[in-house]
């Protein structure tokens, strides 16, 4: 697909206002490939991928990644690899297809890795992503759904780990990063049980250029930032399945 | 309605009763009443809604539509009686005798019916009901179904591992079926697919639509985007297997078909030959293995 050489404006947020939450386990009307050979990535990244035989792949997933404001900052970070936000809501998603549709027109050759698509990873990571794909998947202040019997729609579940354990290679990594104390340590409590994974030490992620992107660069970080809030991280290590049966 | 062949004898359920039939006499068995007030909907009993039996033939197990398990032995004597916390969709024994109950939020749990206080073990959760479980022979594998079209290899009992996904049907996934290291399913897109299931890979592919009159799958789609359900098949509503050397025989049964269609597949190949319609008059279930059980409201 080419796209026009006409450079286009930055979009403007207030046009793509959306309420905050969404129900992920409710029927919205998504298109979604029926399997990941079906989905045609070089639309999404035409100036990277001539056509589908290319055999570079999404390695990077930030899931739920509101108005893609880590995208943009991984983009120059990791030329070499394909970026992929995934964001449920459908006003912010298309926010995110402009902007980096406006940074390519003015950017020429950049933010060519990285794009935004419109779906539901809480149902459909397998229908994107063969298994063991992704090097990294990032969940950056998650909805945090406090009540109760709302839980069950928090991103980051018992049974959804298995999933995202399933697209993620041996010694991928996963970040979350939350203000809310009490998701915190939810998600800390979910991952450190999942025998698929095991949390990174502080030390581990003293070398890890992009943790303290995690603080500033999404727009829900800065946004805390501004309130002089806490930011609680942690980091988990995909490991292979401590389990042996023969 | 389910209908299985037990050994010599049949096994099927009518309301919350169990009647098991052989040459000689039909006993019908109410279930139990349940153990504790608070899980039975306000209902004494609860239709059976699943059954089955475990692979050694030595339990017979049923849920019923208020939240009830009961197992029986081979006499027929109820050795376990205990409720689930929500309304199970569907149930299967392990290769060890453990029950897994799906229930219809999706949850799928392992109860070790051994053990003298039985409790629930959360193996692995979907997004939307389970519409049938199994654990394959092996013993190492469990596979699961939704109402997306999703089909899940995990790993048995790290079932937190998955093994693989089987995609590529357009609708619901309603049956499953294991034969070695290959699986059968049957989807609400009027499909029967062949599957390679430790790497997930499609093998073949029947479209059972392609059997029955036109007009009838016409009919059906017009009556759902009427009510603005987009559909484009006739969808499957039971699908049973039996092996014979080098072909799976597979009986499909179609909504509001009141026929049964029967297709044979080469293992190997994977060619498809569709063998014959049985006509059946009525609404029916029915079981194959070996012989060919149909079950319909007046009689046998």
């Amino acid at each position: 697909m080419s796209e026009s050489n006409e450079v286009l404006p930055l979009p403007q947020k207030r046009y793509y206002r959306q309420r905050a939450h969404s129900n992920p386990i409710a029927d919205h009307s998504f298109e979604y490939p029926k399997h990941p050979n079906f989905m045609k990535w070089s639309v999404h990244y035409p100036g990277v991928l001539e056509d589908e035989s290319c055999a570079k792949k999404v390695e990077f997933l930030d899931v739920g990644c509101g108005y893609g404001g880590l995208l943009v900052t991984l983009s120059p970070m990791f030329p070499e690899n394909l970026i992929l936000g995934l964001e449920i809501r459908v006003k912010v998603s298309d926010y995110v297809v402009d902007r980096i549709k406006a940074l390519r027109s003015q950017n020429p050759g950049e933010y060519q890795n990285i794009a935004c698509l419109r779906t539901n990873a809480m149902k459909y990571l397998p229908n994107y992503f063969k298994k063991g794909q992704l090097k990294k998947i990032f969940f950056l202040y998650p909805d945090p759904h406090f009540k109760k019997a709302k839980h069950k729609w928090r991103v980051i579940n018992q049974c959804l780990l298995a999933e995202y354990a399933y697209v993620l290679g041996i010694n991928g990594i996963v970040y979350t990063i939350t203000d809310v104390k009490d998701l915190h340590d939810w998600m800390v409590k979910h991952f450190t049980e999942h025998p698929l994974f095991e949390r990174l030490t502080s030390e581990d992620l003293d070398t890890d250029i992009i943790i303290e992107k995690l603080y500033a660069s999404s727009e829900e970080g800065q946004k805390v930032s501004r309130n002089n809030g806490d930011k609680f991280l942690a980091v988990f290590r995909r490991i292979e399945d401590p389990y042996v049966n023969d | 309605m389910v209908v299985k062949n037990w050994g010599q004898c049949i096994v099927f359920c009518s309301g919350h009763q169990l009647i098991i039939h052989n040459a000689e006499k039909t006993e019908t068995i109410t279930l139990p009443e349940a153990q504790s007030c608070e899980n039975r909907n306000g209902k004494e009993h609860g239709n059976i809604s699943n059954l089955c039996i475990s692979k050694d033939s030595s339990l017979i197990a049923v849920s019923t539509e208020n939240k009830q398990i009961v197992v029986f032995n081979k006499q027929l004597i109820v050795v376990k009686n205990f409720n689930v916390g929500r309304v199970s969709s569907q149930i299967c024994f392990t290769p060890d005798n453990s029950l897994i109950v799906a229930d219809k939020t999706g949850d799928v749990y392992l109860y070790n019916l051994s053990s003298e206080i039985i409790s629930p073990l959360l193996l692995l959760g979907h997004m939307s009901v389970v519409l049938d479980v199994l654990v394959t022979d092996c013993g190492k594998y469990i596979i699961t179904c939704d109402r997306d079209e999703k089909i899940r290899v995990s790993r048995f009992p790290n079932s937190y591992n998955i093994q693989s996904f089987c995609l590529g049907h357009k609708e619901f996934v309603i049956a499953l079926k294991t034969i070695g290291n290959k699986l059968i399913s049957a989807s609400g897109d009027g499909t029967i697919k062949c599957w390679d299931y430790i790497n997930g890979n499609e093998l073949g592919m029947i479209n059972v639509n392609e059997s029955i009159d036109k007009q009838d799958i016409h009919k059906f789609c017009e009556e759902m985007n009427s009510e603005d359900i987009e559909v484009s098949a006739l969808p499957i509503t039971d699908m049973q297997l039996h092996s014979v050397d080098t072909h799976f025989f597979i009986g499909v049964s179609l909504f509001q078909q009141e026929k049964l269609l029967l297709y044979s597949m080469n293992s190997e190949s994977f060619k498809v030959e569709f063998c014959k319609h049985i006509f059946v008059n009525s609404s029916y279930c029915f079981d194959l293995s070996g012989e060919l059980l149909i079950l319909t409201p007046e009689k046998l």
